[in-house]
């Protein structure tokens, strides 16, 4: 056990306290798991998470190789080309005009490669995705363990800070927020601010949620009598429980970002024209979906299939870690 | 429990208080001058001044806020002489770009997002709740697998692919006439199945995260000692299952239940663009493109009032679904 009146974060932790003469036999032709590892083998054992994880690599290599991908094998995705569109700009040919020169076809009236912006959409709807995603969980997982492990004052700031902010109508808000600056900063950076911003205080929420419930546990008693200080008890008792659900909310929150870009981008307030987002390429598909429904669908699928993955993979991790609620 | 009550209540007036604050200062920060879009495209510099002068535009900040505020508790005159116009506490101003009331815009779009958000909860919390509960009873089954997969599936489905293939199916292909919003007073079956295609859109979409916490909750319920004590005092397996069982796995769903139909009040944006359907989240996208401020206020209180009364709501549901929590 920790011993003594250490409160320093790191100082001995229960797992690499010796163990004592009266331990129970261990099989010794195994070698012991720390359960990290066994979560990992778990995962690793999973084969739908490891399909997600799969694709979810595989998407994240055309977002960073998007430029040597298109390069390769498709055209510049902003070149637009009248060649292969029918008078009425409707691509020549079935399925969006489908060739090997454009491998996902063409896009309605401006005949650009829906091919190339997929990848280059890549880069934007996962980065943003990413970049929000973690913000939302440092300032969640800070603020929604101290709000939830020390109460008084401390946890009414921070609820009451997190109840404003959750008052707000979530995507009415962000789109009024990024209508709302000025037009000479990046859109990625306003998005991402703002979707990481306001998503923090449902982590936090729910982090609070979980801290509060720990801390009533036998084991939080058992550090407090045996000595250890307030934020040790959170930071090295507490918390490494809740290392199942943090993971679990981050790929959660991941394949949630991806969709709000989208959203804001079907609303008119995402990326802007003419950098390709799958967002912005829904909603640009959407104004031909009874002519040209393979336009709509590409994007929609990629969207869904990327989102799809990730939440395999989030499932697994979320098995992994917390083997009680397993199928 | 009244006192509970009285200081939740006063907090969710002191919230909503501070979510206007914020609203406002936000939008009194913007650079261009909204005054500009009402002004029409010949816009001299007296014609400016006559418009930001009858929207209150000319006087300070503050005092816009504060004349807003009286507004909303004892009602505000708009215009002068002749042309003076009286608008009723709870007055939400006039709208700058088609000069109808606030209050007037939110009354006649409400009921097309009210109805698309109940219709499409009932549906979901149907569908995700017999699913889940399913599941459950018969983890570790194919039935429980193919459960498992096809809701992490279909929530992952982007809207718009679900909304626009659906109208692509049913009214491009199928003949079936495209939804436009029918009055419940008008036509009861015609507002039904005028519904039907963004109900269940959302309901797809929504019912899955239903599925996977119904499950995950009734699992866990299922493993807990009182249901070894309920099997051990010799109760039916039905009784301990939906009475014991189902009843610890509810609070939680009470929970995000409130939280996503609260959400859904103030505006289901994306599912009334795809279908055209003219409610909250339609006049929210609009006025902000216009930079409608007062429209944007009123529409940002009225989705911030669902959300918060949602929440308490959820809270009393959740202290009386689970004899664990008190309110104090």
């Amino acid at each position: 056990m920790a011993s003594g009146n250490e409160d320093r974060p790191g100082a001995t932790s229960l797992t690499d306290a010796p163990v004592p003469d009266l331990a129970v036999p261990v099989a010794r032709d195994r070698p012991t798991r720390s359960p990290g590892k066994i979560a990992l083998d778990r995962l690793r054992s999973n084969l739908p998470a490891m399909i997600g994880l799969a694709f979810v690599v595989f998407i994240g290599l055309v977002a960073v190789f998007a430029p040597q991908i298109v390069d390769a094998l498709g055209h510049p995705p902003n070149q637009t080309s009248v060649d292969h569109l029918t008078d009425n700009g409707l691509p020549k040919g079935h399925l969006s005009g489908i060739s090997g020169s454009y491998l996902f076809g063409i896009e309605p009236q401006t005949g650009r490669d829906i091919f190339s912006r997929i990848c280059y959409g890549a880069r934007v709807s996962l980065g943003i995705s990413l970049t929000a995603t973690f913000l939302s969980m440092v300032l969640g997982l800070f603020f929604g363990s101290v709000a939830g492990f020390f109460p008084g004052k401390v946890d009414a700031g921070i609820s009451r800070v997190m109840d404003l902010l959750l008052a707000f109508p979530g995507l009415l808000f962000t789109i009024s927020l990024i209508g709302a600056v000025p037009d000479n900063v990046p859109r990625p950076v306003i998005i991402v601010l703002v979707l990481g911003g306001l998503g923090w205080p449902y982590i936090g929420r729910l982090i609070r949620t979980f801290v509060l419930s720990l801390r009533e546990r036998e084991f939080v008693d058992a550090a407090r009598v045996s000595g250890a200080g307030e934020w040790r008890i959170l930071f090295r008792e507490v918390l490494p429980n809740l290392t199942g659900p943090v993971l679990t909310y981050t790929m959660l929150l991941i394949p949630g970002n991806v969709v709000a870009e989208a959203a804001l981008s079907y609303l008119g307030v995402g990326i802007r024209v003419p950098t390709a987002s799958w967002g912005s390429m829904l909603s640009d598909a959407s104004a031909y979906y009874s002519v040209d429904p393979f336009y709509l669908v590409v994007p929609g699928l990629v969207l869904f299939l990327t989102v799809f993955a990730f939440n395999l993979f989030g499932d697994g991790v979320s098995e992994a870690f917390n083997p009680k609620s397993n199928r | 429990m009244t006192r509970y009550l009285v200081r939740r209540v006063l907090a969710l007036i002191a919230l909503l208080f501070a979510v206007l604050v914020v609203t406002f200062v936000i939008f009194f920060s913007l650079q261009s001058n909204p005054a500009l879009k009402s002004c029409g495209r010949v816009c001299s510099p007296e014609r400016l001044k006559a418009v930001e002068h009858k929207f209150g535009l000319d006087k300070s900040q503050p005092e816009q806020f504060v004349i807003y505020l009286k507004g909303f508790v004892e009602g505000r005159d708009f215009g002068e002489g002749d042309a003076v116009r009286r608008c009723p506490a709870p007055c939400l101003g006039y709208s700058f770009k088609s000069d109808v009331p606030v209050l007037t815009l939110i009354e006649s779009d409400f009921p097309v997002t009210l109805s698309i958000a109940v219709g499409a909860a009932v549906l979901w919390l149907l569908m995700g709740v017999v699913t889940g509960v399913i599941s459950a009873l018969r983890a570790g089954t194919r039935v429980d697998r193919s459960i498992v997969g096809i809701s992490t599936a279909t929530l992952s489905l982007p809207t718009q692919l679900v909304g626009y293939l659906l109208l692509l199916l049913f009214c491009v292909k199928g003949g079936v006439a495209f939804p436009h919003y029918v009055r419940i007073a008008d036509s009861p079956w015609g507002w039904f199945t005028n519904l039907l295609l963004p109900w269940i859109t959302l309901a797809i979409i929504y019912s899955a995260v239903y599925t996977r916490l119904t499950r995950s909750q009734m699992m866990e319920s299922m493993q807990e000692d009182f249901i070894r004590t309920a099997r051990g005092k010799g109760l039916s397996e039905r009784k301990v299952t939906y009475k014991h069982g189902a009843r610890a796995a509810l609070p939680p769903l009470i929970v995000i239940f409130g939280l996503d139909l609260g959400g859904l009040l103030g505006g289901a944006f994306v599912t009334e663009r795809i279908f055209g359907m003219p409610g909250l989240g339609n006049l929210a996208v609009k006025s902000i493109v216009d930079l409608d401020l007062p429209v944007i206020l009123g529409v940002t209180i009225f989705g911030a009032f669902f959300i918060l009364v949602a929440n308490l709501v959820a809270d009393i549901a959740y202290a009386l679904t689970d004899p664990k929590v008190v309110l104090q």
